[in-house]
């Protein structure tokens, strides 16, 4: 299974593909970090393959 | 090298103190669970961290934890979001470990020897990973080892029924990077999560040598209220005794007493060490703190009895009632319900407390 995440340019969090794509826009989990960071910030591939495996994402 | 933390999960096991903060947060002898990991991998050299965080108490672990400086380390933050398992966590921190070799330290395990020879160890041969290994008397609970004759793993056999051995795997891994491809390998498991197992299997599938390391001093995973009490316990036993605060005469105090300097045990109070007293704690007259017992800020105690509990503190207990094996959350207010008809106890209690009375 591929673990995708996306990085913030901000603050280098580092935040999972699956939250990004519960949760499409969302204000940086960092550490005191203003960026906004969003589903579409990830590469269309990337994107695809989190829609296309729902299964791997829920408990 | 680099290290990496987990500090998600939901401390189901420590409800109710984990409705209101997370595990990794308990503290231990006055010192969150998490805070040793952090010294630990500081020890061995390693000061870029990766803190794994999932959905709850993760503004907690940032608030305490900050960028890592005031701890002497570099935090960067990793949000795992849904705890979708060992594996999971560790696939999100690949651009964080860009290709090092990293160490994964559970932030709710506490070792009492340093990771440093291990980390070496490692760090000397050609490994793909390395696990940490104990013996322990009940290994069906635990994922269990089977080594080579160089001491090599060869498979994890997860709470078997009839285990080979009693070398159990404990919630300290080494990986190289060849680690993010075997976990690309693996998929879910039943219960829907991406499980550790599997990845140190598919890397000894791959012949990948997977090195393992024999810890020798106590370990303990605080995931459960006895465990937390215990690992007081383990600490305490080896604390060193500061007693930099007041004790007014007339008090009595024998044993290693951890005693912060503004903290005050007034006349008529009975101190027994090991005891942890953090800032601002008074031990009132009449009151006995018995050993294996760590007090936390801000509280205050008269005329009770406690031993071998943890207090996590902003507590008042003037109730005079003995109080032994508690692990008693922060603003707990226990008073005595002299004076107060009906005669009986008087509770308020949070989901999935547990008291004997």
């Amino acid at each position: 299974m591929r673990i995708i995440t996306l990085t913030c340019p901000n603050c280098d969090t580092v935040v999972s593909g699956n939250l990004l794509e519960e949760e499409r826009v969302m204000h940086c989990p960092g550490y005191r970090c203003s960026a906004t960071l969003s589903f579409e910030n990830l590469p269309e591939t990337d994107r695809q393959y989190i829609l296309d495996h729902p299964d791997y994402f829920e408990l | 090298m680099k290290g990496v933390l987990l500090a998600g999960g939901t401390g189901s096991r420590l409800r109710p103190i984990t409705h209101t903060g997370p595990k990794q947060l308990i503290p231990i002898a006055n010192k969150p669970v998490i805070q040793y990991a952090i010294e630990d991998l500081k020890e061995a050299g390693i000061t870029e961290i990766g803190v794994v965080l999932g959905t709850q108490g993760r503004e907690a672990v940032q608030e305490f934890l900050g960028d890592g400086s005031d701890l002497g380390v570099e935090i960067t933050y990793i949000v795992q979001g849904k705890p979708l398992g060992l594996a999971h966590a560790v696939g999100c921190t690949r651009d964080f470990v860009d290709g090092d070799d990293f160490v994964v330290y559970l932030g709710d395990n506490m070792l009492n020897e340093p990771i440093t020879r291990f980390v070496d160890r490692f760090a000397e041969g050609d490994y793909s990973a390395g696990v940490a290994l104990q013996r322990v008397p009940n290994p069906e609970q635990f994922g269990v080892a089977t080594l080579d004759e160089a001491g090599n793993v060869v498979r994890i056999d997860e709470k078997p029924e009839n285990p080979e051995s009693d070398l159990v795997v404990i919630g300290i891994y080494l990986f190289s990077a060849a680690v993010f491809d075997a976990v690309e390998g693996v998929t879910p498991s039943e219960r829907g999560e991406l499980e550790i197992t599997d990845v140190f299997q598919t890397l000894i599938d791959e012949g990948k040598p997977v090195y393992s390391h024999r810890v020798e001093g106590w370990w303990k995973d605080t995931g459960k209220p006895e465990d937390i009490l215990e690992a007081n316990r383990l600490v305490l036993d080896d604390a060193a005794a500061t007693a930099e605060g007041t004790v007014d005469p007339g008090a009595e105090t024998m044993g290693k007493i951890d005693l912060h300097d503004s903290a005050t045990i007034e006349a008529g109070a009975v101190v027994r060490g090991p005891v942890s007293i953090a800032e601002n704690v008074v031990i009132g007259g009449g009151t006995y703190v018995g050993p294996y017992t760590s007090i936390g800020p801000d509280t205050e105690i008269r005329g009770a009895h406690v031993e071998n509990s943890v207090v996590i503190g902003e507590s008042t207990i003037t109730a005079r009632e003995k109080f032994v094996d508690s692990l008693i959350g922060r603003g707990t207010v226990m008073e005595s319900k002299d004076g107060y008809l009906p005669d009986g106890h008087r509770l308020v209690i949070g989901e999935n407390s547990r008291l004997k009375l």
